[in-house]
């Protein structure tokens, strides 16, 4: 057997094996993923919204009038918003709200790291919501996330349903796709809690955490995602909803898309190496298998990138005598049947999730080139992260 | 509310066993049943080619005997020439199948193999007969020994004769056969002893020898002015 027939087996047995973990994991927890805790109405903490904003003043208006309009008391209800140096009129467009109660701040330019903190220096609430400028909060989004903390005084932090509107634009489709995928692949990882990001378009902690973890990290490109690791490193509870809703403005265009997601690549397997060392069984599943996991995904883009090119390379020339038809009925390399199983389950699992958003009508279409096509977007963001370290191009938004 | 408080509320982490340890049965259990799938439908693609080789060597063998029948008759070149040239489509094409389920789809079969090697010296042998007997045949036998295990050039050879006779002029009376000298076959080992084959690649066209790698150009050229 040599290298190459050794990374094929690699490959599809890979492939197999994790999308049987994510079905047996649904198995097991079917019962409990359509339950959330009672909202308790009475219960009323003091809550600190903070906004971090760069640049928003499309945004902004928007994600403060919802914000505004939250199912919540006002006077237990804090916003707060940082801008962060920005060139543009989001500093005029957020003081149009300090009438209704909104708190606005104005700082160098930091990054979004440094805002969040400042945010945090000033917050007074019981629990802490971070939220993007261009994201948008339902009117009872908060009140679900916090019957979370009321329910379980363990949880120190719960992130939202983060969905994008419907849209004509098909890279935007096919993001809306991702998103619910990862909203119901991240219900399922709270169960073994292995929530491994809190993302910045809305989530919602405990203030005493930051206490014990600290702020966010004024240096990182993902930075939801390293106070997310940071949280759990220190082995407190993260969960997850399926009902708070939030909405947020994905890029429209391919290019902004590339360099969302190459930021989002690089600083994310960077976080995960700096936590490299929690890959141990002290860190139970989320140690032993969701942070490997991360590690062997990416070598795994790379073997089969390495498999293409070779195919390619070494493809035969006689391969022009052979028609179609008799490639097909000559039978299949012996891996290309579990990987055709891989295949199968992967659209079932598609299937499922998509069926499980009842009120989120996706086109077949974007499906169709979800299914086929988004890996070799995912590739592109890989190449980008490589290219990029091995340039060991300056960390930027 | 103090990270005093905060330390009470961490988490037990738990390892779930028997997640790892289902999807692991799980999945080997898909994972053989697929690669035995898989080698199944190679077995059955195997078994064509070799009803097929068969098949050919049946023809063959047929027009061998009218050869001794028609005891040589000249008359009957046009028909034993098309007939031929069809037989070599054909074998040349199982060839190509054999080759890319042995390289492409890792499955190879030494029977088979033989029996194609047992294809390609009987194919041989009649065309030169039939080249001997039809003056104005313009066939042009280019003969290729190989070894697919201990030959680094062997591949790139190979395709830059299939190279090489795709850009000849006269690519429509070259006529390619492959013997690989790395597997036990009673009539590859004939065909080295006679010719005198002691490395791989080599490559005969017509009269002329060639040790080692060729390259597509010289190939051509020798092929195009081949006797």
């Amino acid at each position: 057997m040599d290298i190459v027939e050794i990374a094929n087996y690699f490959i599809a047995f890979l492939s197999v094996y994790v999308v049987v973990f994510y079905f047996i994991l649904l198995f097991t927890y079917r019962k409990n993923y359509d339950e959330e805790p009672p909202i308790d109405e009475d219960w009323t903490p003091y809550v600190s919204i903070i906004v971090p904003a760069y640049n928003e003043e499309k945004y902004i208006s928007k994600c403060l009038e919802m914000l505004l309009n939250i199912d919540y008391p006002k006077e237990r209800l804090e916003i707060i918003v940082i801008n962060d140096g920005s060139t543009d009129n989001t500093e005029k467009e957020a003081r149009k709200f300090e009438k209704y109660g909104v708190k606005v701040y104005t700082q160098k330019n930091a990054g979004k790291g440094a805002a969040l903190n400042h945010g945090l220096r000033i917050a007074r609430g019981e629990f802490i919501v971070t939220m993007d400028a261009d994201s948008y909060v339902m009117p009872g989004t908060l009140r679900q996330l916090l019957a979370f903390f009321k329910e379980d005084e363990k949880v120190m932090a719960v992130t939202p349903a983060i969905k994008i509107r419907p849209s004509k634009n098909l890279l935007v489709e096919l993001q809306r796709i991702e998103y619910l995928m990862i909203i119901f692949s991240r219900k399922l990882l709270s169960f073994i809690d292995a929530v491994p990001v809190t993302p910045g378009p809305f989530s919602i902690f405990r203030a005493s955490v930051f206490k014990e973890v600290g702020g966010f990290d004024e240096n990182n490109l993902v930075e939801d995602q390293e106070i997310a690791l940071r949280i759990q490193k220190h082995n407190y509870k993260i969960k997850s909803s399926v009902k708070a809703e939030v909405y947020t403005e994905p890029p429209d265009n391919l290019n902004d898309l590339l360099k969302q997601r190459i930021r989002w690549q690089r600083g994310g397997i960077r976080n995960y190496w700096k936590y490299k060392h929690m890959i141990t069984p002290e860190y139970g599943d989320f140690g032993l298998f969701f942070i490997p996991l991360n590690f062997i995904t990416l070598a795994a883009f790379f073997v089969i990138l390495g498999l293409m090119i070779n195919a390619i390379i070494n493809a035969p020339y006689y391969g022009q005598y052979i028609l179609l038809e008799s490639i097909i009925s000559l039978g299949v390399t012996p891996v290309a049947i579990p990987l055709f199983f891989a295949g199968l389950a992967s659209v079932a699992w598609l299937v499922l999730v998509l069926s499980n958003f009842k009120n989120e009508k996706v086109g077949i279409v974007p499906i169709v080139l979800y299914y086929f096509f988004y890996w070799y977007l995912m590739l592109g963001y890989n190449l980008g992260l490589v290219y990029k370290e091995l340039k060991q191009e300056k960390f930027s938004w | 509310m103090n990270a005093t408080t905060n330390a009470d509320k961490k988490v037990e982490r738990k390892i779930s066993w028997y997640l790892y340890v289902f999807a692991f049965i799980i999945a080997s259990t898909l994972f053989s049943v697929g690669v035995y799938v898989g080698m199944m439908i190679n077995q059955n693609a195997m078994s064509r080619i070799d009803n097929d080789i068969s098949a050919i060597n049946e023809q063959v063998s047929t027009m061998g005997l009218l050869l001794l029948l028609e005891e040589n008759n000249s008359a009957f070149c046009p028909v034993y020439k098309s007939e031929l040239a069809k037989i070599d489509g054909m074998r040349e094409k199982l060839g190509y199948e054999l080759s890319l389920m042995e390289e492409q789809r890792g499955f190879s079969s030494p029977a088979v193999k033989n029996d194609y090697m047992v294809l390609q010296g009987q194919s041989y042998l009649l065309s030169k007969k039939i080249k001997e007997l039809c003056a104005e045949d313009k066939n042009v036998f280019v003969l290729f020994f190989y070894d697919n295990k201990n030959c680094s050039d062997c591949k790139q050879q190979g395709d830059n004769i299939l190279r090489a006779r795709d850009s000849a002029k006269n690519k429509e009376f070259i006529r390619i056969y492959a013997f690989d000298g790395g597997i036990e076959s009673a009539i590859v080992e004939a065909f080295e002893k006679q010719l005198n084959i002691i490395a791989h690649p080599t490559t005969i066209i017509g009269s002329e020898r060639y040790v080692g790698a060729i390259s597509e150009n010289d190939l051509r050229k020798a092929m195009e002015n081949a006797d």
